[in-house]
């Protein structure tokens, strides 16, 4: 903006716009006398309309001197914009800095001036601040005649000034920064410092006026006063403390003994809980000091001053019933004719909160010239405590005694003067013992000790003692457990409660106690701890924890154990059904609804799920019964929880390979099938290549001997030789082929009547048996499942065989039967009298041509059994035989 | 002179298998003519009148006797081709075989054979063999007359 530009603007338009500007806007003539301002202006500035005109900016920006003023005046008209920083100064005398921008303007010829204020933000205020704070502060610390010193929250020094470290006597400040006062002055000054430190910033309270004194290494005690103040961080916290440490050895005597008066005297105020208060008899009005309210449990701020009306004071502090008392009291008071007139009373007081107490009061008068009471004056102590301490007591002593009596408890009581102990005849009784057995009611504790007690928990009762006179308390309540010897040498627990009673010098005079007979108890607590470790430990071991879910309220309680198997975030177990629902995998979710409703009618819940546990994903059983209370409703379901994510993974891996497996046998099977083919063809083609050359030796061969004529005898002779051999040869190609292609042929199963299938064998031998002697013993045999075709061939098989066998005997028996089987079907025997064979050669038995007997003795061709032990085989049975050679042969078909 | 009986053909590529044929003819006095051919192709060749056949006597056999297993084109094929000539559909076709195989079996049934045997190599019971078949076949010739 220049001063051409807004030389033809009227007043009233520049007024408008300065009145709606956004920023703070002041208009100033040239002498620099506010003419103008906006509201904005007047807000920031905290003035009224009217107030800030005419007065010169100077007023409000006390940093701005004539100086400044002429120079930058020279720099307007040259059309510049001064820019610059300042604090205005408010109305109440507050600051606010600013940022300042003036320009100049011409209005009716005459240059006016407008200065924009903007205020600086307060943080960018602290932050231009604090550096010179700090050199403040540091210019104070090392300036001040008084020891400054910042510890953290452990009590260790962070910083001190110039002052402490001349004071400690160190060289420099090294030597004592991060040390505690322990460290510094010993460790008995360092307990006391350090504790009211620790209370400070426990409570955020300061301590002012502590006065403490140490003896310095010459030996001079060395009196010190000390405020202490918490130091607080930005969330409110305490962060540490600051201390000012004066010495006031060198104070001047006077002043010190009136100053440690006043402090000792704040000191004890405060420790004794004593308020100081005065009553003015002329205008019936109490001053009250804030110790008294302090025993009142209020403060002046909330009484509103420290003045208070007799009548106000009563109702809002005094016992109904004690304040007629307080009254009278007063009454005396004023019409006292004694100068010194002194009475000590203890009264209830009724607390703001309605609770009640007690104080204590001692007071005086104070007389005028004529005699006339003017004043009284006196000093509350609270001794609710104690009060209540003694009425405790009187009444614990008289329950405790009426307790023993009905409980049957064993009852004692110690006098420390005397030493005794004073036992009841339940408390001897307790011990297995009378007070005859003992020597009466009264025995000192060691030999009660020696009696009953071990070393150890004697010397545990005696500690009780120590712990007794260190509490505060007058009257100290505890409890112990210890273990009895009874005299007949059993071992037993006993458990006390006791109380010791201390006097007013903190001595126990007396200890009363009653005694209970714990050893059941206590072993049943062993057993149950036992079988709760046992229980925890197979919790442990099975990674299950148990859990409870109230079913009306939709509310899940786990048990720790629970939490550790489930591996919970904190705070993130699920409370209800809903959240549980939530963290369990997306396609477990249907599955869980549906088992918990039906676990809702059959009361019982057994379900495995996944669970989203930060996020990784486990598998958790849930199994619980519900609970139901005596009108039959559901009430709880209390069940475990257990982490089976490994036994699931397991598992997967087991059908992984299950999978795999499967893949292999398919593959296997496949491989076998062809390999089934090759065989086929291999020995078909075998079959094939090698009968036909047979066929070809034996065809010559009988063209041959045909041709021969009876001429030649011994070549005839040859020849048939090289005929049966290749018939022979034929035979046996044939049964390989036919054996190998049993092997793969399919079984086609149906039931089979094997006392039909075996007289169709028998009949079909009819040809070869007929010329024999042979008794057939055929018993009843029953119906199978099996390929008749196959299982025949067996039955030719063992059958041909018996009667090939036992073509020697001149009476041949043959017994075909079956064996109840527990494990198959059934059992089949075919028994024979025929030449049997050795059984050390048995396992030759069921070979492909192995044979037993030359083939002079017995034809063959030695793959009939090897054929029937396949088939049985292929059945899913076994065949074996028992035989003794020349007494016959018994085959076992089992199917 | 007795009129000409249709021929009997006889295909195998195993010159001793044709040996024993012929012998096996002659002791069961065989009243028909034999012709031999000593693979597959030469009996499609006798069936087309080709090669060595092309100036043959028009004749259909009164039989065929084929090895099954022969070099080139085996007698399966040969089965077929016969089975695919309308004049050829009712001659008797004997089908020969070392050694039985099921598969072959149900193939050479399906495609028109009507005997499937295996040559047995007992020559007695091979001679037995051939008596049977060719009592067969006039049979089957009588039947179709």
């Amino acid at each position: 903006m220049n001063i051409s530009e807004h030389s033809k603007l009227s007043v009233d338009l520049c007024r408008a716009i300065v009145d709606s500007a956004p920023d703070a806007i002041l208009v100033l003539d040239l002498n620099w006398h506010i003419r103008h301002t906006n509201q904005l202006a007047r807000q920031l500035l905290h003035y009224n309309l009217g107030e800030l005109e005419h007065l010169r900016f100077s007023q409000i920006a006390p940093g701005f001197t004539p100086d400044l003023a002429e120079e930058y005046l020279k720099r307007l008209t040259n059309s510049e914009i001064i820019r610059f920083e300042i604090p205005l100064l408010r109305k109440d005398g507050s600051i606010s800095r600013n940022e300042i921008k003036i320009s100049g303007f011409k209005n009716k010829n005459s240059l006016q001036l407008l200065a924009f204020c903007r205020e600086i933000p307060s943080v960018r205020e602290a932050e231009d601040t604090l550096p010179g704070e700090k050199v403040l502060m540091d210019a104070l610390m090392n300036n001040i005649h008084d020891s400054i010193f910042f510890k953290d929250r452990e009590g260790r020094l962070i910083r001190v000034n110039k002052k402490m470290v001349q004071d400690l006597n160190v060289n420099s400040e090294k030597d004592i920064l991060g040390k505690t006062d322990a460290e510094l002055f010993g460790e008995e000054f360092g307990r006391k410092t350090m504790a009211i430190e620790q209370e400070i910033i426990r409570t955020g309270t300061p301590r002012p006026g502590l006065i403490e004194s140490r003896i310095l290494p010459d030996g001079k005690m060395n009196w010190t006063l000390t405020t202490k103040v918490p130091l607080f961080g930005p969330d409110g916290t305490v962060t540490g403390i600051a201390g000012i440490t004066k010495e006031i050895n060198n104070l001047k005597e006077a002043e010190g003994a009136l100053r440690l008066k006043e402090y000792q005297l704040s000191m004890a105020s405060e420790i004794a809980d004593l308020g100081y208060w005065e009553y003015n008899v002329i205008n019936d009005q109490y001053t009250f000091n804030d110790h008294f309210y302090k025993v009142y449990r209020t403060s002046a701020e909330e009484m509103g001053g420290y003045y208070m009306s007799h009548a106000r004071f009563s109702e809002l502090f005094l016992h109904p019933e004690d304040s007629g008392l307080i009254a009278k009291e007063i009454q005396e008071a004023v019409n006292t004719k004694d100068p010194n007139f002194n009475k000590h009373l203890e009264h209830r007081i009724k607390y703001l909160n309605g609770e009640t107490g007690y104080v204590s009061v001692n007071f005086y008068v104070v007389k005028d010239e004529k005699g006339r009471t003017i004043k009284s004056y006196g000093a509350n102590q609270i001794i609710t405590k104690r009060k209540l301490a003694e009425k405790a007591r009187l009444e614990q002593e008289t329950q405790l005694r009426i307790a023993a009596k009905m409980a049957k408890l064993g009852y004692w009581e110690y006098y420390t003067r005397e030493n005794q102990v004073l036992l009841n005849d339940q408390f001897y009784e307790m011990h297995r013992t009378s007070a005859k057995a003992i020597g009466g009611y009264r025995i000192t504790p060691e030999k009660y000790s020696d009696l009953f007690l071990t070393p150890g928990d004697y010397q545990r009762i005696l500690e009780e003692g120590k712990k007794a006179i260190k509490s505060e308390s007058s009257a100290y309540n505890s409890y112990i457990e210890f273990q009895v010897f009874f005299p007949n040498g059993d071992v037993g627990m006993m458990g006390s409660y006791f109380t010791m009673l201390k006097d007013e010098n903190n001595w126990i005079y007396k200890t009363i106690g009653v005694c209970q007979d714990i050893t059941e108890r206590k072993r049943t607590e062993m057993v149950i701890k036992e079988k709760e470790s046992n229980l925890q430990k197979a919790f442990e071991i099975a990674a299950m924890g148990p859990y409870r879910y109230n079913i009306q309220e939709d509310q899940f309680e786990w048990s720790q154990r629970a939490l550790r198997v489930i591996g919970f975030h904190k705070d993130q177990e699920p409370h209800d059904f809903q959240s549980l629902l939530d963290m369990v995998h997306y396609s477990d979710r249907d599955y869980l609804r549906k088992r918990a409703k039906e676990g809702r009618s059959s009361g019982r819940l057994d379900v495995e799920v996944r669970i989203n546990i930060k996020g990784t994903l486990k598998w958790l059983r849930f199994k619980s019964h519900k609970e139901y209370d005596e009108d039959r409703r559901p009430l709880n379901s209390i069940g475990i929880v257990q982490d089976i994510t490994k036994r699931k993974l397991a598992e997967m891996e087991l059908a992984q390979y299950r999978d795999h497996l499967e893949q292999l046998v398919t593959e296997r099977t496949i491989q076998l099938e062809n390999t089934n083919k090759d065989l086929e063809a291999f020995a078909y083609s075998i079959s094939h290549d090698l009968r036909a050359p047979l066929r070809h030796i034996n065809g010559f061969a009988t063209i041959l001997r045909k041709q021969l004529g009876n001429s030649s005898e011994d070549l005839r002779e040859y020849i048939n030789l090289i005929i049966g051999s290749s018939r022979r040869m034929g035979t046996m190609i044939d049964g390989l082929l036919h054996f190998s292609r049993l092997g793969r042929q399919k079984l086609t199963k149906s039931d089979v009547d094997l006392n039909k299938m075996v007289r169709e064998v028998i009949r079909n031998f009819r040809p070869d048996t007929d010329h024999r002697q042979i008794s057939w013993d055929i018993n009843s045999l029953p119906t199978i499942k099996g390929d008749p075709e196959l299982l025949k061939i067996v039955f030719e098989n063992l059958i041909s065989n018996a009667i090939k066998y036992t073509q020697t005997r001149p009476n041949t028996v043959i017994e075909i039967n079956s064996l109840p089987d527990p494990e198959h079907n059934c059992c089949i025997y075919i028994k024979d009298n025929g030449v049997g064979f050795n059984m050390n050669y048995a396992d030759k038995l069921f070979g492909v041509f192995q044979r037993l007997h030359n083939e002079e003795e017995f034809e063959g061709t030695g793959i009939g059994l090897a054929h029937a032990q396949q088939i049985v085989k292929r059945h899913g049975g076994n065949i074996r035989a028992t035989a003794e050679p020349g007494k016959g042969a018994t085959f076992f078909v089992t199917l | 002179m007795k009129p000409t009986l249709a021929p009997i053909l006889c295909a195998d590529d195993n010159p001793y298998d044709i040996e024993l044929f012929l012998v096996a003819f002659q002791e069961i006095e065989l009243p028909h003519p034999v012709e031999v051919a000593r693979d597959g192709q030469e009996a499609l060749d006798y069936l087309n009148f080709e090669g060595n056949y092309s100036n043959r006597s028009p004749s259909i056999p009164a039989a065929i006797l084929l090895d099954i297993k022969m070099p080139k084109i085996n007698g399966i094929e040969v089965l077929k081709v016969i089975r695919s000539k309308p004049e050829w559909a009712e001659v008797p076709v004997i089908m020969m075989t070392s050694s039985e195989m099921q598969r072959d079996i149900e193939t050479c049934y399906q495609l028109g054979a009507n005997a499937y045997v295996v040559k047995p190599i007992d020559f007695e019971k091979f001679v037995g063999m051939v008596k049977s078949l060719s009592q067969f076949w006039s049979l089957l010739n009588t039947v179709k007359n």
